[in-house]
């Protein structure tokens, strides 16, 4: 279940644990590069297989207002191959790559215009665009970087964009990280966004399969825009097809330039890996990517709500409810408090809203979870889910409420923190079985955090909250005039 | 070659490769050199019990952690048709129902303060039971696991809540177009009164009663339908004495299984399913059946490496080029190829989810992709490509002692010789461009394809009648 994820991604919690006798602190080497890149390595040599992840600190939060949707976008484009990889002649390539960008700029300028937008110079423009791409095509070679990783045995080659980073993964046979380094490194260096147009379109369908078609996408995504009204957070990370539209390389490269720099970056090997050996490899690929600041983005900030808001979203489906509070973010101490409340409320089958709700047959899903949608800024404790007819989201929407009701007016039992302990030291333990799963871990501590050590001290604070810190927290935050409610209504469609 | 290129190889050549290489000189991809990856993954001891029950042991500290899967050799296949879901609900219940000597309350909370899962699974073919516990928990954990199994109480609130349940997500299974793609493609290619198309409904989920349920437990969790794996950190004689306690005094009886009838497969013209949803995008499904698994079947080889072409591969297959790279007409377009039905032939499919107006398109652009896997070899470079890919990505079928146990557990199932997984990748490595096209013409037959459409018409480009024969579904059928 999504919200089991974000849980154990968000708590993965550090402990004497230890495999083969030696902590994970003690496992976990930590460098910069020559030019600020930061280096994670965690030696695990169980099998020759080692998970190679790239991530960078800057995310759809990050963007400009006028380029939303080009964090995940560039992301994509990043596949396209470079000035060696992905073409049959680049020098030839170049010019009409240029001129690709200004004519499908110019049209993309036209379109926006709508009605007025002058028709014949639409179709002038798009009859260009199009001979310009059968041209530029003779020059591709379609999908060689992924090429070069599915040959040599790559296994979940792929990359993800959220508010708050943009990470690139991979598996790989633990003889193949100087492919990875050469692969990446030469990406990082020398990109060509080729292909840019045709990229658009496969956005285009990304966003009507994940939100257009998608009941609970279309509805995140409202009650996030309802949720924020000042801060980026409430805007769609894949962006509204009027964003996606007016995607420019321009958008694209000045995105690469402010953040995509080797302070703003963080390398993690997690595997088969000996760091002595590859640090020097390491440099010799990456440390020699020029350095450079990365820009300063200040977001918007958010004033404080006072009120409730709710919306409400048509949809051709059953249904649900989300409800979300605004709190502050890592490292303040109440988010600690949210974490439990959080175990307390939805880890396991035994946890509150479960045996309430769930197993009383008021929903056939009731969880909640903090840190929405990113932790690198203040956000919101969740709750959410799908009633059983006949009960009605009004009805889950009050047995919610009567468990924030109780959390502000009994002190919780020892034994159900106690429980939550229990369950977050065995996820880690079961965590450390994967390598991917401990690049991801690492990963999103280095990015909302700063570091992976917070995840070192994240145990002992978890350790220390209260009973009385919950009740605090609840009655600080959890109030209706701090709340917003979406709600998925089924349109009466024949 | 230059001399500058000539020096480097030399320089290459004369280097000693340590255990981990680096091509100090390589500037491009294809000059890099990799030292052979070693790897020897461990093989699980198979043992009995003293009534006969096989266990295999794969001992692991790595972790603190024990896994005990449990292998149920038979699977909702044998659901009595007008019980349709019964036994998947039965397994639910198995965890949720509590068992003749703890309430579903004391199950749940013994499991949560161990940090134990249980998880029971059933397919058409088979199930599998896990119990993941804490080492230090064994013996608490292999008690309650063990009561789970063999004394499921199918407590009546329960009971209820469950079905309850199901009827929600009857309710909800037209909210997703894929779902409702994926429930009607098996439907009409197996036809509804048989296991392998039908699905669930109202009536079939209010019938179900605790008679019911004990009956298809007893069907299923009987000794000699069961087999062991237990991978992790534990004391070999330990382990075997736990389950030899536990199990051996599991009364044995054969349970007769009844014949399954075959399916009526659909061998007509090509046929259109269409579903109206009013959506942007439109999901396309479109296949047939595939094979019906033989252990000495050499066809899978080549039918893997067809299958990764057409498209599988992630980002390199022909489905991904035309459909998505080339043209931007889907996210998420792709094939699965079927090769691990038994009982009846599988089924093969392509699928895309692409904008409305462009849906006949790009149904025709994925049929045209199929044909050319049939009409012409593959290049040499696209045939060497997947055979690398599947040769050097095979270490990941190994990098952790549960999937290695349970491929063992399963692979013996099945009745594959022991060198099966061995010799797996040199039969990759001999599948010849002649092979692939060989199979593509046996196996994906396009003269009764069948073709699902979820959206909305209004929206097409073209009617879908230029697809096929077309049939409307109303999904709340």
């Amino acid at each position: 279940m999504k919200h089991m994820r974000i849980f154990l991604l968000m708590i993965l919690i550090l402990l004497p644990v230890t495999i083969h006798g030696q902590s994970i602190e003690e496992r976990v080497t930590e460098h910069n590069l020559s030019n600020g890149f930061k280096v994670l390595m965690l030696e695990r040599h169980t099998s020759p297989t080692v998970a190679l992840y790239i991530l960078f600190k800057a995310g759809a939060v990050d963007e400009d207002p006028d380029s939303v949707g080009i964090a995940h976008f560039l992301e994509h484009m990043l596949f396209k191959g470079t000035d060696t990889i992905g073409t049959t002649n680049y020098s030839g390539e170049k010019e009409l790559l240029k001129e690709i960008d200004q004519t499908g700029t110019a049209l993309d300028l036209e379109r926006a215009k709508g009605v007025d937008a002058d028709a014949s110079l639409v179709a002038d423009l798009e009859e260009r665009l199009q001979e310009l791409h059968v041209e530029a095509n003779r020059f591709i070679v379609r999908n060689e970087y992924e090429s070069w990783y599915t040959r040599h045995g790559a296994q979940g080659f792929n990359a993800a964009t959220s508010k708050d980073y943009t990470l690139y993964m991979v598996e790989l046979p633990s003889n193949k990280i100087e492919l990875w380094a050469m692969l990446e490194s030469d990406r990082l260096k020398n990109y060509v966004l080729r292909d840019f147009y045709t990229e658009r379109q496969s956005v285009l369908e990304e966003r009507r399969m994940r939100v257009d078609t998608n009941p609970f996408g279309s509805l995140s995504e409202r009650f996030l825009s309802a949720a924020f009204q000042n801060h980026p957070y409430g805007v769609s990370i894949i962006g509204m097809p009027s964003d996606i539209n007016l995607l420019s390389k321009e958008k694209a490269n000045r995105f690469y330039r402010d953040h995509y720099t080797p302070e703003n970056g963080v390398i993690i090997l997690v595997g088969d890996v000996y760091p002595d050996k590859t640090l020097p490899m390491l440099e010799r690929y990456f440390g020699v990517i020029p350095a450079k600041r990365p820009a300063e983005k200040v977001p918007a900030k958010e004033p404080v709500q006072r009120g409730e808001r709710r919306i409400e979203v048509e949809f051709d489906a059953e249904t649900t409810v989300m409800i979300g509070y605004h709190k502050p973010t890592l490292p303040h101490e109440d988010n600690y408090v949210f974490d439990m409340i959080s175990g307390i409320l939805s880890y396991g089958r035994t946890s509150r809203l479960y045996k309430n709700i769930v197993d009383r047959g008021i929903a056939v899903s009731a969880y909640s979870y903090n840190g929405h949608p990113g932790e690198r800024y203040d956000n919101l404790f969740i709750f959410a889910g799908a009633p059983r007819a006949p009960h009605t989201t009004e009805e889950l929407e009050e047995a919610f409420y009567e468990e924030i009701e109780r959390l502000k007016r009994e002190p919780v039992e020892k034994t159900e923190f106690d429980r939550v302990l229990k369950l977050v030291d065995a996820a880690f333990v079961r965590a450390l079985q994967s390598n991917s799963g401990m690049a991801n871990w690492l990963a999103s501590s280095e990015a909302t955090a700063g570091s992976w050590r917070y995840m070192l001290t994240w145990r002992e604070q978890i350790h220390k909250v209260q009973p009385e810190d919950v009740m605090r927290v609840a009655r600080i935050y959890l109030l209706e005039e701090n709340r917003t409610v979406g709600v998925l209504v089924k349109s009466d469609q024949r | 070659m230059r001399p500058k290129k000539i020096l480097s190889v030399l320089l290459l050549s004369l280097l000693a490769l340590p255990s981990v290489f680096f091509s100090a000189h390589a500037t491009s991809p294809d000059m890099l050199r990799f030292t052979p990856l070693r790897f020897n993954p461990p093989q699980p001891e198979k043992l009995g019990l003293s009534n006969g029950m096989e266990v295999y042991l794969l001992e692991d500290h790595e972790l603190p952690l024990i896994t005990v899967d449990v292998l149920v050799k038979s699977g909702t296949l044998h659901e009595p048709q007008d019980r349709v879901g019964l036994y998947q609900i039965m397994a639910d219940l198995m965890l949720s129902g509590g068992t003749t000597s703890r309430s579903p309350e004391k199950v749940d909370e013994e499991l949560e303060s161990q940090a134990a899962e249980v998880n029971i699974s059933l397919g058409p073919e088979y199930g599998i039971a896990t119990l993941d516990v804490l080492s230090e928990d064994i013996e608490s954990g292999l008690d309650i696991f063990t009561d789970i199994l063999r004394n499921p109480g199918f407590d009546q609130d329960r009971v209820d809540l469950r079905k309850n349940q199901e009827l929600e997500s009857i309710r909800r299974r037209n909210d997703n177009p894929f779902n409702i793609a994926a429930r009607f493609f098996p439907a009409y290619l197996y036809g509804r009164d048989h296991p392998l198309g039908s699905y669930v409904e109202e009536d079939s989920i209010r019938g179900i009663s605790q008679t019911d349920l004990h009956r298809a437990h007893a069907d299923l969790f009987y000794p000699q339908n069961l087999t062991f794996a237990v991978t992790g950190d534990f004391n070999k004689a330990r382990i075997v004495q736990l389950l030899e306690n536990h199990f051996t005094n599991w009364e044995s009886s054969q349970r007769e299984q009844s014949d399954i009838p075959e399916p009526k497969m659909y061998r007509g013209e090509p046929l259109v399913l269409f579903i109206r949803k009013d959506l942007n995008q439109s999901t396309i499904l479109l296949g047939q059946t595939s094979l019906k698994r033989t252990t000495d079947n050499t066809d899978i080889y080549a039918l893997r490496v067809m299958n990764e072409i057409l498209g599988e591969s992630s980002f390199t297959s022909r489905l991904f080029r035309e459909v998505r790279d080339k043209r931007g007409l889907a996210y998420s377009v792709g094939s699965y190829f079927d090769t691990s039905s038994y009982a009846f032939p599988g089924d093969w499919l392509a699928f895309a989810q692409t904008r409305a107006e462009k849906t006949v398109e790009t149904t025709s652009i994925m049929i045209d992709v199929v044909e050319g896997m049939k009409a012409e070899r593959v290049s040499d470079q696209e045939l060497q490509l997947i055979k690398d890919s599947l040769a050097n990505s095979f270490v990941f079928g190994f990098t952790d002692s549960t999937s290695i146990a349970r491929q063992r557990l399963i692979l013996d199932f099945r009745g594959y010789p022991q060198d099966y997984l061995q010799s797996y990748t040199a039969r990759i490595g001999d599948v010849t461009a002649e092979d692939v096209q060989r199979v593509a013409n046996t196996y994906l037959k396009l003269e009764h394809l069948i073709i699902v459409v979820v959206g909305n018409e209004a929206y097409f480009e073209q009617p879908l009648s230029t697809l096929g024969q077309v049939v409307t579904i109303d999904p709340a059928e």
